[in-house]
Formats: C-alpha cells, structure tokens, sequence
C-alpha cells in the first residue's frame, strides 16, 4: 500500500522533539522498565500528539499534553501485558558502578518494577518529574486523592527496602517498627 | 522532602542516566502518523480500518484489501502487521494446526463452505481460500475478538483534553452499533484490558429486543475468571462509579458499544446494546466463544487477492 509522507514537518513540533524527546523518554524508560518499550512509547505519543499539533503547540504547556498521553499509554501498556511479568532492566551497555550503594539501588528499582504500572507511573511523576499531586491527578486521569494513596503504598512498600538512616523521622511505618524490633 | 523519598529521586535520576537517549526523528514520527491515519489501541486500528474500507471500497491505513472476482474464489492472505513499531514485534509463532482448526471451526459456525487453509511460518502467513462472494465473511475468520472492560470516566490519551462535540463522539459503523468515543459528559474513553488480559465467554447468543431488523444484540455470560476479572477491575477504580464501567467487546468490525454496566457484574452475565442485524449478532456470538487460539494473532493484516487457478 502507497502512504503518502508529509510534505514537511512544522518547525515547532520538529524543535519540540529536538528539545523534549530526551525528556520525555527518560521518563518512559523509569515506567516502562527496557528501553524499547520507552521508545515505542515515546514515538506514540508523539505521533498522536503530531495530529494535534496546531491545537497542541498553542497551549501553555505542551510538554505536559505529551505527558499526559506517554504515561496513559504506558499505563494501558503494561495493562495489557499484565500476565507477563516485568522483566529487570535492560540497560544499554555495562556501565561503571557510579552509585554507591547498587545493592540499594537495584533493590528500589526492583521493587518499582513490581508495583502496579499506575503505582509506578505516579512514583515516576512525583519524584522524577517532580510534578505535584494536582498535576499527577491531571497527567492520569485520577483524582488527586488517589495520587496520594498510590505514594503512600508504593513508599511503604520502598521503605522496606531502603531502611532509611533516619528512622525517627517515620515511627508510623509498619515495616521499619518491625525491622527495629528485630534488631532491638 | 523525607530522607525515603529524597533517596528515591537520587535513584530514579541515576536510573535514567543509565539509559543512551535514542534520537527522535520529527520527520518518521510526522510520516509515521500520517500513515496510521487513526488510532486508539494497537488492534483497534486494524478494525477501524476494515470498518472503513467496507464503507468506503477503498483500502485502510492497517489493511490492504482489494477485492478481486478471480473466477468465483479469493485468497485472503493473514500476516503479521508490523506498521508503526519503532522496533518488530516479536514473530508469531503458532501452532499451525490449532490455528487452521479454528479457522475451519469459525467458517462451518458461519455456514461458509469450500474453505482451504493453510498455515505458513517463518514468516507467519495464514491463506484462506473460498468463494469470492463471501469475501467480506473470509476476511473475518481471521480477525481476533478481544474482551474489554473500559473506564468512561478518565481523560483519554486518545483525544484531546478538552471536551469532545457531540458530533465527534460517535464513530459511524456500517456494521453493528456507531462506536462511541466518548462518555455521557464527553470525555474520551480510556479502555483498559482486563486483568487477565482476556475475558472468555461461556454463553453468547443474539436476541431480539425489537421488531426493526437492527435491533438485535448479544447476550454474553462470561466464565468464572472473566466475571471475576471484571469485579476487581471495577475494584482497582474505587473512586468511579459503576455506571461509568463499560464492557466492550471488539470483534472483527464489530464492537459492543456502551453496553453500560450499571451493576456489579457479579454473575458475569450482560448484554450488549441493540444495533445488530439478526446475522451480525450471530456471528458475533460465534467469535466471542471461540475468541483465538492465539494472543498473537492481534495483529493481522488481511490482503484479499484472487485465488491462484490450479
């Protein structure tokens, strides 16, 4: 079948991918968990986001349109994937152990790849995108009430891992209380 | 800031570091658009686009379909659609008999008859052969159905974030019930698989519920895992009401619109919306108790050619 290609691509949307593609897929690859995944994600949001361009280009934030479709699609994504169980993360090449504590680290991250996608996407939001309850809320589609609910959990469920230095600054944490115990 | 979540962003932004950016062309992403034409789900579009070449004779953005007379037969050639993706789809890899029993189950359920199939892999091919004025119904046997409970309520990433006119909220069919996009206040459907990823019918008949040749619909008990499927779904969204939980089922060109669930589906029983003519919600009944043999086997495009002689 013959498909005809664009005659040209608006400026503004190629400079939008030029300077928000990097962003947006740094994001996707935090949800998704692999790279081609982030990347097939990443290509449909802008696609869609291509349709709308003139309506899209004169709102205020774009980016947070684009967002907006990346993490949904990233969300029925891994929906729809459900039975199948997120595999760890496939990094691009052997890389220097940078972090200093990657027993730590590969911890969290396993643990986020275990949580709901909504769960996950929210996490991602708040403290990678550093977007606030509101704009999470706007981003999936769910009330502000459940962004928090879905933090609350999903750090519980990271607090077991991390073990924070400063427990004081938690005394209600269920699984921190139990681990002093333990070690009391 | 707690020290937990400080730690956390530390992490994250290390994790990200991790990963080469790919770079993002604007030109294939705008070509690549142009080229889908439309879209909502990754198989939705094979769908819509055979809802379409069936009003327009023309062929869609996901299927080639160019009808042929070929001295009375036509082959429908079923093959792995692979627009789009930045990267291939995984192969199909079926099991060839299962696949050509299904068809062949499919096509006596239809009452089609002088049917040959043939599966091929490597890559995966699936041939139907038959006359060619059943060539609309050939091209269905392959065509999966798929089971979805959707939420009405959420913004979709599939239409804009203001509200939709009333004008755009339907899509036309041809074939079955005008497909809805939208909800009663005009917000884009979000739909969401099941958490089983398939929900399977135990029962599916049509039934009449008015004397107009449309107005037959599809009565549907779910299994025991679908229904259940459906009841924690509608739990993991406590914050919607239940009206606004829909069960879509998409078929082939067809689709169980807004058949609103107004209750708990505890008993996995529901009917879709009226629409159907008599043999459209027959042969729908027929797809959704024999849905596919295969997860894979989503996404098919379908070419219709005239049958090689001899």
């Amino acid at each position: 079948m013959k498909r005809r290609p664009p005659p040209t691509v608006e400026p503004g949307f190629a400079e939008f991918v030029a300077a928000r593609s990097a962003a947006l897929f740094r994001t996707a690859v935090l949800i998704a968990g692999d790279r081609h995944t982030a990347e097939d994600l990443v290509q449909s949001a802008l696609e869609r986001t291509y349709r709308h361009w003139g309506r899209v280009s004169a709102m205020d934030a774009p980016e947070a349109y684009v967002r907006r479709i990346l993490a949904n699609l990233a969300v029925d994504h891994f929906r729809a994937a459900g039975r199948r169980p997120l595999e760890l993360l496939d990094h691009d090449a052997a890389v220097p152990d940078v972090y200093p504590d990657l027993d730590e680290h590969d911890a969290v991250i396993r643990v986020l790849r275990e949580l709901p996608p909504r769960m996950r996407a929210v996490l991602v939001l708040r403290y990678f995108d550093d977007l606030t309850e509101v704009q999470i809320a706007e981003v999936l589609g769910i009330t502000v009430g459940t962004v928090k609910s879905q933090a609350s959990r999903a750090l519980a469920k990271l607090r077991e891992v991390m073990d924070p230095p400063d427990h004081a600054r938690a005394p209600e944490d269920p699984a921190r209380s139990a681990k002093e115990q333990r070690t009391a | 800031m707690t020290t937990i979540e400080e730690k956390l962003t530390a992490i994250l932004t290390d994790e990200a570091d991790r990963h080469d950016v790919p770079a993002f062309s604007a030109h294939a992403i705008a070509q690549s658009a142009v080229a889908k034409g439309f879209w909502r789900r990754r198989h939705v579009p094979l769908i819509a686009a055979i809802g379409l070449a069936g009003a327009t004779g023309a062929g869609g953005a996901v299927v080639a379909a160019a009808g042929h007379d070929g001295g009375g037969r036509v082959t429908v050639t079923f093959q792995q659609d692979t627009t789009g993706w930045v990267h291939p789809p995984p192969p199909i890899t079926v099991d060839s008999a299962v696949v050509r029993d299904w068809v062949l189950r499919r096509a006596h359920a239809e009452g089609l008859t002088g049917i040959d199939v043939t599966v091929r892999q490597d890559p995966f091919a699936l041939v139907v052969t038959g006359r060619a004025a059943d060539a609309t119904r050939l091209r269905m046997l392959g065509t999966t159905t798929d089971v979805l409970f959707a939420e009405a309520r959420s913004v979709s990433s599939e239409t804009d974030d203001h509200l939709l006119a009333e004008s755009r909220c339907v899509q036309k069919s041809d074939i079955g019930p005008d497909q809805p996009l939208c909800d009663r206040n005009g917000h884009g459907y979000t739909f969401v698989i099941s958490h089983d990823g398939r929900a399977r019918a135990v029962s599916a008949h049509a039934v009449r519920r008015g004397p107009g040749v449309r107005d037959w619909a599809v009565a549907v008990r779910f299994d025991a895992a679908g229904a259940e499927a459906y009841r924690r779904q509608a739990e993991d969204r406590p914050d919607q009401s239940t009206a606004d939980q829909r069960i879509t089922v998409e078929a082939g060109p067809f689709h169980l619109g807004d058949p609103v669930i107004s209750q708990p589906l505890t008993d996995g029983v529901f009917e879709s919306a009226t629409g159907f003519t008599r043999q459209q919600a027959q042969d729908l009944a027929v797809d959704l108790l024999d849905p596919s043999p295969e997860d894979g086997l989503l996404l098919l495009t379908a070419t219709v050619t005239p049958a090689a002689h001899g």
